[in-house]
């Protein structure tokens, strides 16, 4: 999804572009419903990261700022999953790969994210489903990453 | 200018069919509000004012001061992602980030009468 369709799709919620380059590499803020995205991203930086913050908004609880606590660890990590669930399905990898695209940054391409999001993303899958999962008629390794047609 | 009771009564009836509706909704004697309004808030017991103003949702301090404004929400959740811990300053320029993004919330206009 791009992030201007995120943005519609979302748009009960109070999302704003903000200037917050006084903290290094903060790129989003999630408050009750109210998201700023750092207002100097790429369209593509945008839309990972409004996706982490919708993920907060669906599964976050409290203060989670200090990531010293495994508690809000757990919290952060749900969030990004759901942002990787929403970005990257395994139906959208195939999809790409139905469309031509060959490695993972045209496939991170194609899916309008950043490579490091994609990375992030089929190291998570990896923890989850293990070295690789079939789907359909196509096998998808996490690790190296890579998707095959049964029948190739 | 309009008097703070003048302007307390208004918005009680902006949230509530009547005055004597809203006294029922805070367990108070249509009686004691009414001389409340006339004597003043500031020359009132704290406990009837407090009460009033929970119910509203206004700031305690600043109605006896004559002005009607309403309690900053208190935040629930909040996330941010940072690979290092944060610094002092960093967490005050949290607190400016989040000031800005709530004022730019759509129903602001409402937070001050």
């Amino acid at each position: 999804m791009t992030y201007e369709e995120l943005q519609i799709e979302n748009e009960n919620l109070n999302i704003q572009e903000l200037d917050l380059s006084g903290i290094i590499d903060l790129k989003g803020l999630y408050i009750d419903g109210n998201i700023a995205i750092h207002k100097n991203l790429t369209d593509t930086d945008k839309a990972c990261v409004l996706a982490e913050e919708l993920g907060h908004y669906h599964t976050s609880n409290g203060n989670i700022l200090d990531l010293r606590d495994i508690g809000n660890k757990k919290q952060e990590y749900a969030a990004r999953l759901w942002a990787y669930n929403k970005m990257i399905t395994l139906e959208k990898i195939i999809s790409a790969k139905k469309a031509g695209c060959c490695n993972r940054y045209e496939i991170a391409e194609h899916l309008g994210v950043t490579e490091a999001f994609f990375q992030e993303a089929i190291d998570c899958y990896r923890s989850k489903y293990g070295l690789g999962m079939q789907k359909g008629e196509y096998i998808i390794f996490f690790e190296p990453f890579n998707v095959c047609r049964m029948t190739d | 200018m309009e008097s703070v009771e003048d302007r307390l009564k208004a918005l009680i009836l902006s949230k509530y069919k009547s005055i004597r509706e809203f006294t029922n909704s805070i367990d108070m004697p249509y009686s004691t509000f009414d001389s409340i309004l006339k004597r003043g808030i500031a020359n009132s017991n704290i406990t009837n004012v407090l009460r009033i103003s929970n119910a509203l949702g206004i700031d305690t301090e600043k109605l006896a001061d004559g002005e009607i404004v309403f309690k900053q929400e208190s935040v629930q959740t909040i996330a941010a992602h940072k690979d290092s811990e944060w610094t002092q300053d960093e967490l005050m320029k949290i607190e400016e980030y989040k000031k800005l993004l709530l004022a730019a919330r759509p129903n602001k206009g409402e937070d001050q009468l």
